[in-house]
Order: structure tokens, then C-alpha cells, then sequence
């Protein structure tokens, strides 16, 4: 990593020095910045006052991410029962297609990730995908394709 | 069909994401907290008991009883929080009434904090609502430089913050969310002691889902005797229906509880296709039969949090059940012995379906991993996971006939494409 | 007082304390209750939900462990749905658990699972057919433990116990649902590793799915065996683990009346393959040629071998006289053999040239001590820890050196609350949890405890009363600290900030019950004994003495270095510290053992040493020591023992010391043997043999009494108790120590003068020793070794968890090298960088004597300008760059330190 990352990284993680509680709130600004959990991150989080096995497990259970690079574009296809019934599992196959990739794997060159996700919460507009945190209807195919092009450039 | 009843809580153009957002937080009248801040924290207890407010999240535990409850125990430190993860498949109707009128929900956690004199409060998002986050934050802070979020002039400012989840349906559990909010693995912890002794930090916690506030802040504004009139005896107020699946126009739908599920249908478009079934409070809830369209939603009938999810006759009962206990498998937190064991036996159980001989020791095997959950799992969320598929086996035996002789050709055109 | 509750529990009304659980009071009523993730020291988790029992009027069932009761609840803890649940629980984790064999580390854990399962309603067969497929041990990622993840039902207790009772986090769970499992992260020593192998984790473990490693790679052990532990001072009861006659590991003794009471170390558990290993020697040597190497000698009987070594030490005796003899007992065999050796110097040898290895260790604790209080040894005993308010930790490590009196010192802090101050150079673990550490220059201990005095005169917290009851010397000392020991100069010496060394003094004064616990970065410093007399003079001051869980505790470092002293093995004393020129002591010796007994006093070891190098002495008989890796001055050392006629060593292994003998004796080790240990704080423990020697082996005992016989003194004894007897009285402190009692279990410490006493754990309750404590008027002086240009850092030596003195026993066990390999001399990060050094890189570190290559690691543990090796590996002797400079009055070495420079290699 960068030195300036690096020291944006030491700082954001100062902020909480000494409060285990913050360890999500700090996890979840990390994930606002560098779009990941920084492998450096899980260290100086005992700054907080945890150990470093007790971080791994906080984070562990949530599924954070810990890397070095971000994935630039996150695709998440709803496989929850309302947007199954709405064909979400065709849905994330063509994704899949369209980009030669598969799903829950990070596509190295480009950094893209398409993946099932549990419900997002937008049932009426099932099937629902979300791009980068945005919901999309994922009925309209070729505009869902569109914007993970313009995601991804 | 029955015209829609009127709406309180819902039925207003979407405001997070508007660029009119100060002009409705400028325009927000606050009545129910003007009126909070001239009555006891007794009265206010009375009149939400008097109102019948029972919880919208699901438990459907009597609004009124929780605060007092708090308000009763020794320890001086309080929280109140609201718990807006809504992880429930099929649910999106706290979604949609943040987007609508998030003040309400403010409003309300306010008059809780005030109350049951708490130090602070949090509002728990679901990860998803980010344009939620965004508005609830920019209201705050607009609240908060006015001097507004306190409860009588001149008193200690009492604070909310906003606090993001992390998709994570076991942190939609009270026990679970307080553990996320000090920062730890959303695992359940044992009751008692129950949230109202000892929640977040160890303190008593009133613990609201968003829509029960949102009803808190009516009822204030309104009195308890409008909400008790509206609705059915044990069932009152305004309540928020999220219709999804297939229907022709899935939306929230506010109503009462005195609505039918086939009154609801009606309202969301009517069912595509011909019903077959449907998920009445979705996966976790009870599974409603073509002879049950006609019975109200209401809490005695299986319909805690209002929400449905429809679905016809061209689809697979095995399919549903499916992913009814890989949601399960997937999402229970793996804590407790009988949880683990029995989400790990249910998946095995549907995995291995079409290589068993007969339905009936499936269902039974399913049923006794029900029974033993229902009585000592650490937490509801894998009984409430596995009620629903045995009622799938007994509802459709005939789509489970079709994959024991490995002939289903709705499943089998699934998986053709999927390939 | 807590209300009261009544409740009834299957029909049966009782009546308990508010806050009692349901478990708890179905145990009180006899019902039992099935349990697995349930810990009696740890609060409950309720995850394994086994425990579940019917409540009438409460949906479902609830977890017994974690319910408290309330009035009038009925409770069925033998209901349908409650057997149904366990039935269902037990069943999953028995489905899981694989089969069974004999051989299977997990046996004892299963048949407790299988026999919950009956009671639960299953029969035999069921149960049975639940055994399918293999579990599989996990050996790959720690050397010393192993895991069965199929067997973990994440019941928790491991890594809570670890984090609520021993403060460390090696563990825990991560992931979640189907995932989730128990993650450890071992294998690495502890300071990286957090993880020091104590072995609680096993102990916990209700399924047998934690392991040590070799349960899976040995097997089951035959049968188990009680002994004493051989390693540190604390003096553990164990149960030694033997298959096929060879000692496989050991479990801790749990009994309330035990030094340990269910805790034991990595090396108390792990490390006892020494005992079976192929280097052992079974056959005497004899040298043929000068040289170090195992082909200098040849193998000779025992006849042959001790014919010889009679011979020479006759010889030397007749023609120079037997002050040109000595005997360097050891700390590691027996009170018998120890007083065997003592008696075979003074009535054979005729002369008091007799010493052990306390002299380069604790004998100014016994200077100091017995010059304050009129006694040499520990003042209270190690189970009054927990119940001591404050602990002064000073000069000591416990958390590696002796881990169970660490897991004492944890358990006072993080329980009880008890205030913690620790007086160290180095950060040490115990640092992390104490409320104030006083980080000081090596080498400045006088300043600092005479600051610490002098904050309690200036600030008016000395007990007066005590003073004047019970003390004597308190004006001169007060003068001496007035006048010389402002607290400006005392940070000036010390580089402690004087706010800290007012909190420290604060926090001792203050405590109802203080406690001084301290070690070698006391005694092992040219004025180790005044280091001692001020540690006393804290405790006289304060009246935190002559009463339970206070006092000045030194923590003796090896199993028997306590015993070798009570009973003799020391050159001014005779047992029992009776003087060596008291003439009533030497009458009755002299009448026992029909000899006239030698009336000069006495060579200590150094001074033995620096006699072989000057022709002072020329024959020495050496038991089980290791001074060539172990005395400081290394080259010194060769020179003298290479100087001598005749040097006999008495060893289990070829050590770097046997390598210089002429004649070589395997002895036997005390696993073989029958004896008894004296610990630190006094207790007289016996022990029996576990398994029988190797042939070829003889106990230090036979070698003892035949050496004796053969040079004209005839010793013979059937056996050790006979041997105890003799000692015992002769030795009034201990003469009412006898063996039938401790055969019968009795827990003795001395003094204990008669036999129906169990002797004074607490000393000086009513007057000292020697009537009143003396104050000592003490004056720093630097240290003899000072820092230079040339040599600009301070090196200190110390111990390490995972090893033991000179590692000849430790570095027999694979899974202990695993976790330490090699030495590694500490550096502060600052100092490295200043260096150029990167972790691991080799480093020479030379001394005004030598110097030694060493891998480097880079660590906070060490001030800036510090650095901290061990003595552990005769590869990295560290012992060639440490100096001869003495404590005058003890001829302790000046271990602490040691002037050097520093080179990247």
C-alpha cells in the first residue's frame, strides 16, 4: 500500500483508539473509503483495545473483506424468495455471460464482482440488483448491463 | 373488492433522495412530540397501553407493556433503539415509510428517549438504505443544531445516531442487534434477562421495529382511542402490508388488520397466474392455503409483520422449500448446538430429497427438528425457520412426489437454464 | 444477605439464595443435570442447550445453567420433552464424533457422552449405532496440540477460559451458521503467540476434541502415575502419563490441597521426554584422552568407574587434605541425596566445600532475608496470592518462569482486584495488567526501593506501631534515606519518573494485605543481598509481614533448590541452617555420624571455581549441574574445570560440563526414584517412582553411598525414608516432618518441629525469627559492569517459557523445540534501526569476555539500550560474555548485568 493510504488508514483507525465498541463503525467507514478492509487494518485495529483474535472474529462474522483491492464494481443479484420468483437465478446466469464471470468470484483484471445476495429490500421492484450500493430493477436487462459498463470504466 | 382505507402512515411522496428534503423537515409539524413534551412519562405509557400498539417487527409484543417495563427497573442508564435491519425476505415496508416520512420515525424515538429517560438512542439501518442513511443523518443534524433533539426546552441534549448493519438477518434479533451496535458478533444472547432489564451495554432498552414508532408518534398525535378504534380487538391501527412475488403490482399496502389476505391481493393487482400459496410474514411465518384468502391478517392468524409473498401454480413447492431452508442454513448464526445441528440436517434433508424413498420420514424428520427448536434453541430464528417447510410437505405432497421419481419438470426447466 | 427463594424441582420444594440457576440448585437437591458447554469457573453461555429443563407456566424449555430461580417455579428436569432434547443433542454430537477405540485420546470424553445418552433414554444399541466413520486429529499446526474439529461442539469454554482466566486471546470463533468454527491460532511462542500451552484448554474440553499431540501419535497412556514436577521451584503435583514404561506427558494434580490445584506449564505437561531419550547416559565413562567429544571416554562398569573416582579423591584427600575436595550438590535431586552429598563432603571429605546452585541464584535471599528476619526462605505461601490487595512483583517473570504462581499473580489481578506493581527493566506480560511498572535501569534496584521508602516516610504511611513493636534499626535506615534519597535523584539513578514511584509506594502502603514476590533481578546483582534487605525493609516498614497473604517471597527457580539448602548442601551451614561453627550442631553431627566434623568454613561455588583455576582445589564431584553453560564467565570456568586432577560429574546427558569429566556417572532421574522436594514456599512433597530407571542407571543415592563405602566411610540405607529420618533428626525445623505422614497425604511445609504439627506456612507472626525485624541501612552503588564507547548496551539474562537452565531436558521434547528453536537475542526496535538490524538478523554481541553470534528479534519488551538473551542453548552461550563479579556477601554473580556491544554479523 501507498504511504498515503497508509497514513489515511492509521488515521481513520486512531479516531477510535480505545473503543472496542467502534470496531464496526470503524469497519464500516473503511468499507465507505477504500471500498475494503485493508490488510493492514486488522492490526492496527487493536488500537481499540481488542485482540488481534478477537478483531479476526468480529470480522469474520461479518464477511468483511480484507485486501488489498477493492472491488470497483459490486454487482449483487437478490436471490431472496420474492425475487426468485421473478427469475433472479436466470437473471444473475446472464449477468455471469455478459461479463465472463462468475458468480461470487472477483474478476481479477477488471475488478468486478457479481454475486447472490440475500434480500436487499426492494421487493417491489423485484428482480432487484444492486450496482455499487444503488438498486436497480433488474427487469430492465439491457439498462442494468449499461450502467455496470459505466460502473466499471 | 374493498376500497383501500385511508393512509396515515404511508401515502406521501418519497422524500429521502428529494431535493425538498429541508422543506419538509422545515414544513414537519412535530405535533406528537409538542404534545409528548406537556404529558408524564405515565401518561404516555397509558395512552400507548390504552391503544393496543402491539410490535410491527414480527413479535408483536405490546408496545405500552415495553416501555413500562423499562421504566421500571433500578438501573438509571437507558437506550432506546430503533431497529430498522428489516432482513425478512419479502419485507420492505419500513424501507418505505423512512423514504416517506423519516421524521415520524425520529420523531417517535424521541418521545421514547424522553420517556423511559434515556441517554441516547440509535436508529439501526439496514446496509442497503444508504439514501435513508444519508437523509436520517442530514435531519439529524438539522435537529440537532436547532436544539431540537431534546425533551423539554432548556434540558441535556438527547442524542441519536445512526448506526449501519451489515446484512445480516440474525442482527435483526433484539440481543443480536445490541451486540452489533457495542461492536461484536450478532449472536443472540439468551433470555432473560430480557432487553427491557438488560439490552445494549447491559441496560434496560426499549427496542422499537420502525414502523411501531412511526405508529407511536400517530398515536400521540391522534390519541390512543383513534388507533383503538381502527382495526380488529387485538389487532388495532393502521398497519403496513409489503405484497410481493406474484402479484401484478407489489407495494406496500396500508390497511388494517381486519384485511383478508384476499383483500390484499386485490389491492396489490390480484395474484398473476392462479394462487397457489402464500408466505404471510414471509419465510419465518405461517403458509397460507387457497381456503385461507378469506381469513384476516391478523396477529392470531400468523400475520406479524405484514408482509406476503404470493405465489401460482406454476410454481415448485420443493423449489420454495428450498429456499426457504438454504436461507435458513445460511443466515442462523451457528451459536447454539440444536441451531447448528438442525439447520445442517434440514439443508441435508432438502439436499438429498430426491434420493429418498418416501416423504413421509423426510417431513417427520423436518417436523421433530421443529418440535426440538421450538423448545431449546438459544433464539427463534431456526423454529421460525422451520415451520414453514413441513407445511409446504403437507400442503403439496404432490410436487414432492414428482421429485422423488426425479420428474419435475418446472424444477428441471430451472436448472436447464441455470446450466 | 440474598433472599431467599423457594422452588420446587421434580415435586421437591427447596430453598436457595436469590441469584442461585436452576443448575445450581438441581445439583444442591441431587438431580442430575446433564452438561457440556456448561464451566464452573466461567459464567454460562447456554449454547450446547443440553442442559434444557420444563418449567411449568414457560414456553418451551429453558437452559437450567443460565436461568436463575424465582419464587415458586416448578421445575421437571425428567419430563418427555426434556429427554427428548438431550436425546436429540447427544445424538448430534455423538453422530459427529466418529468411532472410538481403545487407543483414542477422546475415550474417557466419550464415555461420558455415552452415558448421558442412556440416561437420556437411549439404549446401548442406539447409542453404538451412532458410531460411524473416523474423527481426524489436526497435528500440523501447533507442536504440541492437536484438534478433532468434527468432535468441537463450539461449546466455547476453551477460549473463555483462556481469555477470563489466563488473559490471553489465542483463540476464538470466527465465521458464522455452517461455517462457524473454532479458529486457534498456536504454534507460536508465547510472545508473538499468545498462547503459553498451558494445557486449561484441554482440561476444558468436555468432548476430548482438544488433545495434546501426543494422545493421537503415542496413544493412550497405560496408567498414570502421582509425582512431583522436576522442572521450576512451584513444586506442581502431576500425574504422570506412562505407555509401554515411558513417560508421555503429565496432567496437572486438581486437588484443593495441592501447590497447583489443577494448573500446570507447557513444560510440566509436555516436556518429559527427556526421561526416554536415546542420549540418556546409562553407562559410566572414563576418559581416555583430553577432548570434549563422547569418543574421549570409554564405557566401564560401575565397579571400575567408581574404584577409580574413590581412588583419586582418596588420594587427594590423604596427600593435600580434604579442603582440596568439593562437592557442587544440586538443586535438582532429592532432599535424601542432597543431604547425602552434603554428609559425604563433611564426614568423608572432611571438609565443608560444599555448595549448590542456589548460589548463583537466591542465596542472598537467604543472606538478606535471615539477616532481617532471622530466616532465609519465603515468609507466606503461594495460596495466599489470591486474597493478597497489592503484589510487589520485582525481579521477576512469572508468566514464563514459573507460570502457575503467573497464573496465581493473573488470577489476584483479574479477579480479586488485586493492585499489581511491577519493578522490571523489561516490559514483561505482567506489566500489561499491572496499574504501574516501574521500568529501571538494570543494575539500580537500591535507589529505587530506598525512593520507595523514602515516599513512605515523607508521606506519612509507615506503621508506626509495627516499628516500634516488632523492629529494630528503623532511625538509621530513615537517616540514610533522608539524607541520600530524594526522589530527584532516585529518578536521576533509576530513569523512573518520581510520579509513578509515589503511585507504587502508594498503592503497597495503602493495601490492607501487600505482598512482595520477587527473583533474580533482585539476587543476581553484586549487591544482591542488600537488593534482598531493602525488599525487607518495605515490608517491616509497612507491617505487611507475619500475617497471611503478605510478606517477601522469593520465587525459587529450580524444583529443589529450597531442599538442597534446608538440608545442607551449603558450605556454612549444616542441615537444618544449622552453623558450621556452632558447637552444639557439631557435637551432635559429629556424634550421629562418629566423625569429627570439619570446623573452616566452606568454598561457595564461584569460589570453587576460581580454586580449580588456582590449584585451590583439585578434585570436584559434580551432581547434576551444568556450570561450563550455567556460571557466568564461560572461559573461566573451562580454564578451572580443566585445571583439575580429578572432576566427576553425576549427569543424565553429555552436557557441555560432563564433557570436561574424567569420569562420567549416569544417574537415574526422579521419575526413577523415590524422595522428596522442598518448594518455595517451603512444603516438603514426596514423590515415588513412576517407572524404573534404564539400565545402566543408578539413583544419586546408591552412587552416593557406594562412593562413600568405598573411601573408607561405609553409608548404607535400604531406602529414602531411612535417609530422611537421619536428616530429620538432626534438623530440628524439620523433625516433624516424617514419612509415614506424608505417605498418609498430609501437606507439610517447615519449620515443623514436631509431629503433630503441619508446620507455620506464615512466618514471623508473633516475632521473627530472631525476635525483632531488622531495617537495613542500604547505599547504592553501581554496578561493577558500566557501560562504555566500546561496550554501549546492557545485556540481561533471563529464562523462557518453553525451556529450562541449560536445556538439556527441555530440548528433548520435539513439540517445546518447535515452539522455540533457537535463541534470539532481544533488541528494542529504536536500537535496532540504529543498527541497521532487521528481525532475525545475525548479530554479534560481545562482552569485555568473549563474544557470541545470535539471530536478533526486535521487540518493545526491551527499554531502549536494553537487551535480554537466555541461557537455554549451549549454541548461544550466553555465559561466555557475562563476568565474574560478585555480591561480597552471598558470591552471587552479577548475572543482570553485563556491558556489550552490539554488530550486525
Amino acid at each position: 500500500m501507498e504511504r498515503e493510504t497508509i497514513i489515511t488508514l492509521e488515521r481513520m483507525v486512531a479516531i477510535h483508539a480505545g473503543k472496542p465498541g467502534e470496531l464496526l463503525m470503524l469497519a464500516e467507514e473503511l468499507m465507505d473509503h477504500f471500498g475494503t478492509i485493508p490488510e493492514a487494518a486488522p492490526a492496527l485495529m487493536q488500537q481499540l483495545g481488542l485482540a488481534a483474535g478477537e478483531i479476526q472474529s468480529i470480522l469474520s462474522f461479518y464477511h468483511y473483506p480484507v485486501s488489498n483491492t477493492p472491488v470497483r464494481c459490486r454487482v449483487e443479484v437478490c436471490g431472496a424468495l420474492s425475487c426468485h420468483l421473478k427469475n433472479s437465478a436466470d437473471l444473475l446466469h446472464a449477468l455471469c455471460e455478459t461479463f465472463s464471470a462468475e458468480p461470487g468470484v472477483i474478476k481479477a483484471d477488471s475488478r468486478l464482482l457479481i454475486s447472490r445476495s440475500e434480500c436487499l429490500s426492494h421487493c417491489d421492484h423485484a428482480p432487484t440488483v444492486s450496482v455499487n450500493g444503488e438498486n436497480c430493477a433488474g427487469a430492465d436487462l439491457p439498462g442494468l448491463i449499461a450502467r455496470i459498463r459505466e460502473a466499471l470504466s | 373488492m374493498k376500497p383501500l382505507p385511508a393512509s396515515f402512515l404511508t401515502g406521501r411522496p418519497k422524500i429521502v433522495g428529494s431535493p425538498r428534503l429541508y422543506d419538509y423537515y422545515r414544513s414537519y409539524p412535530f405535533s406528537a412530540l409538542r404534545k409528548a413534551r406537556n404529558m408524564t412519562a405515565e401518561g404516555i405509557v397509558a395512552e400507548l397501553l390504552a391503544s393496543g400498539l402491539r410490535g410491527r417487527g414480527g413479535a408483536s409484543f405490546p408496545v405500552g407493556l415495553k416501555w413500562q417495563s423499562v421504566m421500571q427497573q433500578a438501573e438509571t442508564v437507558r437506550y432506546v433503539v430503533a431497529n430498522g435491519e428489516e432482513g425478512e425476505p419479502g419485507t420492505y415496508k419500513d424501507r418505505v415509510l423512512l423514504e416517506q416520512n423519516p421524521l415520524a420515525v425520529i420523531e417517535a424515538l424521541v418521545i421514547a428517549g424522553c420517556t423511559v429517560k434515556a441517554e441516547r438512542g440509535y436508529i439501526y439501518l439496514n446496509q442497503n438504505y444508504r439514501a435513508i442513511e444519508k437523509a436520517l443523518l442530514q435531519l439529524l443534524q438539522w435537529l440537532r443544531e436547532e436544539g431540537r433533539l431534546r425533551c423539554v426546552e432548556g434540558a441535556g441534549a438527547f442524542d441519536i445516531q445512526v448506526r449501519r448493519g451489515r446484512q445480516r438477518y440474525i442482527s435483526g434479533e433484539e440481543t443480536a442487534l445490541f451486540r452489533a451496535l457495542e461492536g461484536r458478533r450478532a449472536e443472540p444472547t439468551g433470555r432473560p434477562p430480557y432487553p427491557t432489564e438488560q439490552g445494549l451495554w447491559g441496560k434496560p432498552t426499549v427496542i422499537n421495529n420502525i414502523e411501531t414508532l412511526a405508529s407511536v408518534s400517530l398515536i400521540i398525535e391522534r390519541g390512543d382511542s383513534w388507533f383503538a378504534a381502527i382495526g380488529p380487538e387485538h389487532n388495532h391501527g393502521p398497519k403496513l402490508f409489503s405484497l410481493s412475488g406474484d402479484v401484478a403490482r407489489p407495494d406496500v399496502i396500508e390497511a388494517d388488520m381486519s384485511a383478508t389476505l384476499a383483500d390484499l391481493i386485490g389491492w396489490a393487482g390480484g395474484t398473476v397466474g392462479t394462487f397457489k400459496g402464500a408466505f404471510v410474514s414471509g419465510p419465518s411465518g405461517r403458509l397460507f392455503l387457497p381456503r385461507d384468502l378469506s381469513l384476516p391478517l391478523t396477529i392470531q392468524n400468523g400475520c406479524g409483520n405484514g408482509t406476503v409473498i404470493v405465489f401460482n401454480d406454476t410454481r415448485c413447492a420443493v423449489d420454495l422449500a428450498r429456499q426457504v431452508t438454504d436461507f435458513f442454513h445460511s443466515e442462523h448464526c451457528g451459536q447454539c448446538l440444536p441451531g447448528r445441528e438442525s439447520m445442517k440436517q434440514a439443508k441435508a434433508l432438502m439436499d438429498g430429497l430426491e434420493n429418498q424413498a418416501a416423504l413421509e420420514p423426510v417431513l417427520q424428520h423436518y417436523q421433530q427438528l421443529h418440535a426440538v427448536l421450538l423448545n431449546s434453541s438459544k433464539c427463534g430464528l431456526c423454529s421460525s425457520g422451520t415451520g414453514i417447510v413441513p407445511a409446504l410437505m403437507q400442503a403439496f405432497p404432490a410436487d414432492f412426489a414428482r421429485h422423488l421419481r426425479h420428474d419435475c419438470p418446472i424444477c428441471r426447466a430451472g436448472a436447464e437454464v441455470a446450466a | 444477605m440474598k433472599p431467599a427463594v423457594t422452588l420446587c424441582i421434580d415435586g421437591v420444594p427447596l430453598t436457595v439464595p436469590a441469584g442461585t440457576t436452576l443448575l445450581q440448585a438441581a445439583r444442591q437437591k441431587g438431580s442430575d443435570i446433564p452438561t457440556l458447554c456448561f464451566d464452573p469457573l466461567l459464567e454460562p453461555e447456554g449454547v450446547c442447550r443440553l442442559c434444557c429443563v420444563a418449567v411449568t407456566g414457560m414456553h418451551g424449555l429453558v437452559s437450567a445453567c443460565s436461568t436463575p430461580v424465582s419464587e415458586g417455579m416448578e421445575v421437571h428436569t425428567e419430563s418427555a420433552a426434556v429427554k427428548e432434547n438431550q436425546r436429540f443433542i447427544l445424538q448430534s454430537v455423538l453422530r459427529n464424533f466418529g468411532r472410538v477405540g481403545h487407543d483414542d485420546p477422546a475415550r474417557p470424553a466419550y464415555e461420558t457422552l455415552c452415558s448421558m445418552a442412556r440416561n437420556a433414554g437411549m439404549s446401548a444399541q442406539e447409542v453404538a449405532a451412532l458410531a460411524q466413520g473416523e474423527a481426524h486429529y489436526l497435528t500440523g499446526h501447533d507442536p504440541l496440540l492437536a484438534i478433532a474439529p468434527d468432535r468441537c461442539i463450539q461449546c466455547n469454554r476453551c477460549f473463555n477460559y483462556c481469555e477470563h482466566l489466563h488473559g490471553f486471546h489465542p483463540s476464538g470463533i470466527v465465521d458464522m451458521g455452517g461455517e462457524r468454527q473454532l479458529s486457534f491460532a498456536m504454534g507460536m511462542p508465547l510472545a508473538e503467540g499468545q498462547c503459553d500451552h498451558c494445557g486449561n484448554c484441554i482440561e476444558h474440553c468436555p468432548t476430548g476434541a482438544l488433545v495434546e499431540k501426543w494422545k493421537v501419535t503415542r496413544g493412550a497412556p497405560d496408567y498414570e502415575a502421582p509425582s512431583i514436577c522436576t522442572y521450576c521451584g512451584t513444586g506442581c503435583a502431576i500425574q504422570v502419563q506412562v505407555k509401554d514404561g515411558v513417560p508421555l506427558g503429565a496432567h496437572p494434580d486438581f486437588s484443593d490441597t495441592s501447590v497447583n490445584q489443577g494448573q500446570l506449564c507447557v513444560k510440566g505437561r509436555f516436556g518429559l521426554d527427556f526421561v526416554s531419550h536415546p542420549e540418556r547416559l546409562t553407562v559410566p565413562l572414563l576418559r581416555t584422552r583430553p577432548g570434549h567429544t563422547r569418543d574421549c571416554f570409554r564405557e566401564v562398569s560401575w565397579h571400575e568407574a567408581l574404584d577409580h573416582v574413590a581412588g583419586e579423591f582418596s588420594q587427594i584427600r590423604a596427600l593435600d587434605g580434604g579442603d582440596k575436595l568439593a562437592v557442587l550438590s544440586s538443586a535438582r535431586v532429592s532432599n535424601e541425596e542432597n543431604y547425602l552429598a552434603q554428609k559425604l563432603a563433611r564426614a568423608v571429605f572432611h571438609t565443608n566445600n560444599v555448595d549448590n546452585c542456589a548460589r548463583i541464584c537466591h542465596a542472598p535471599s537467604v543472606v538478606g532475608l535471615t539477616a532481617a528476619f532471622g530466616s532465609g526462605a519465603a515468609t507466606n505461601s503461594l495460596d495466599e496470592i489470591d486474597g493478597a490487595d497489592c503484589i510487589m512483583l520485582i525481579g521477576a517473570n512469572p508468566t514464563e518462569a514459573h507460570p502457575v504462581i503467573g497464573h496465581k499473580i493473573k488470577h489476584a489481578v483479574l479477579h480479586n482486584h488485586a493492585k499489581l506493581v511491577v519493578i522490571d527493566p523489561r516490559r514483561i506480560w505482567l506489566a500489561g495488567i499491572a496499574d504501574v511498572h516501574l521500568e529501571l535501569r538494570a543494575g539500580t534496584n537500591i535507589a529505587l526501593l530506598n525512593g520507595l521508602l523514602r515516599v513512605l516516610i515523607e508521606e506519612n504511611r509507615l506503621n508506626e506501631r509495627f516499628i516500634a513493636e516488632r523492629t529494630r534499626g528503623f532511625e538509621e535506615t530513615r537517616e540514610r534515606v533522608m539524607a541520600d534519597y530524594d526522589l530527584a535523584r532516585v529518578e536521576a539513578i533509576t530513569g523512573v519518573d518520581a510520579a509513578l514511584i509515589r503511585q507504587a509506594a502508594r498503592l503497597y502502603a495503602a493495601a490492607r494485605n501487600g505482598m512482595i514476590i520477587y527473583g533474580l533481578g533482585i539476587t543476581q546483582h553484586t549487591h544482591g543481598s542488600s537488593n534482598v534487605m531493602a525488599c525487607a525493609n518495605l515490608a517491616l516498614a509497612t507491617g505487611h509481614i507475619g500475617r497471611p497473604h503478605s510478606g517477601v517471597s522469593p520465587l525459587r527457580g529450580q524444583n529443589n533448590v529450597q531442599g538442597a539448602c534446608d538440608v545442607g548442601a551449603l558450605p556454612n551451614v549444616l542441615p537444618g541452617y544449622q552453623k558450621t561453627d556452632d558447637p552444639a550442631a557439631l557435637e551432635r553431627f559429629s556424634a550421629y555420624w562418629k566423625v569429627p566434623m570439619p570446623v573452616t568454613s566452606g568454598l561457595k561455588s564461584c569460589q570453587m571455581i576460581h580454586g580449580a583455576k588456582n590449584g585451590q582445589v583439585k578434585g570436584m564431584y559434580i551432581i547434576a549441574e551444568d556450570p561450563v553453560q550455567t556460571d557466568p564467565d564461560t572461559h573461566l570456568v573451562e580454564q578451572a574445570l580443566s585445571n583439575l586432577d580429578c572432576l566427576v560429574v553425576q549427569e543424565m546427558f553429555f552436557t557441555r560440563t560432563a564433557s570436561f569429566a574424567d569420569v562420567i556417572l549416569p544417574a537415574a532421574c526422579a521419575l526413577e526414584k523415590e524422595g522428596t522436594f522442598t518448594n518455595t514456599d517451603r512444603r516438603v512433597q514426596h514423590f515415588m517412582p513412576v517407572v524404573a530407571a534404564p539400565e545402566g542407571c543408578r539413583t544419586d543415592m546408591d552412587i552416593i553411598c557406594e562412593l562413600a563405602s568405598r573411601m573408607g566411610y561405609p553409608m548404607h540405607y535400604d531406602k529414602p525414608a531411612q535417609v530422611w529420618d537421619e536428616l530429620a533428626d538432626l534438623s530440628p525445623i524439620l523433625s516433624g516432618v516424617r514419612y509415614a505422614r506424608l505417605y498418609a497425604g498430609e501437606q507439610l511445609v517447615w519449620p515443623c518441629r514436631t509431629t503433630d504439627a503441619t508446620g507455620d506456612r506464615v512466618l514471623h507472626e508473633n516475632t521473627f525469627a530472631h525476635g525483632k525485624g531488622v531495617f537495613h541501612a542500604l547505599e547504592f552503588a553501581a554496578p561493577e559492569e558500566s557501560v562504555d564507547a566500546a561496550y554501549p548496551y546492557l545485556l540481561t539474562t533471563g529464562r523462557r517459557l518453553e525451556h529450562y537452565c541449560n536445556g538439556s531436558m527441555t530440548r528433548k521434547t520435539e513439540g517445546l523445540l518447535g515452539l522455540y528453536p533457537h535463541e534470539r537475542v532481544e533488541i528494542n526496535p529504536q536500537d535496532a534501526a540504529g543498527l541497521g538490524l532487521q528481525e532475525t538478523d545475525l548479530v554479534w554481541v560481545g562482552s569485555r569476555r568473549g563474544r557470541i553470534q545470535v539471530p536478533c528479534h526486535l521487540t518493545q519488551r526491551c527499554p531502549p539500550g536494553t537487551v535480554f538473551m537466555s541461557f537455554h542453548f549451549a549454541e548461544t552461550p550466553v555465559n561466555e560474555l557475562t563476568g565474574s563479579y560478585y555480591d561480597p556477601m552471598s558470591i552471587t554473580p552479577e548475572y543482570k548485568v553485563t556491558a556489550v556491544s552490539l554488530a550486525k554479523a
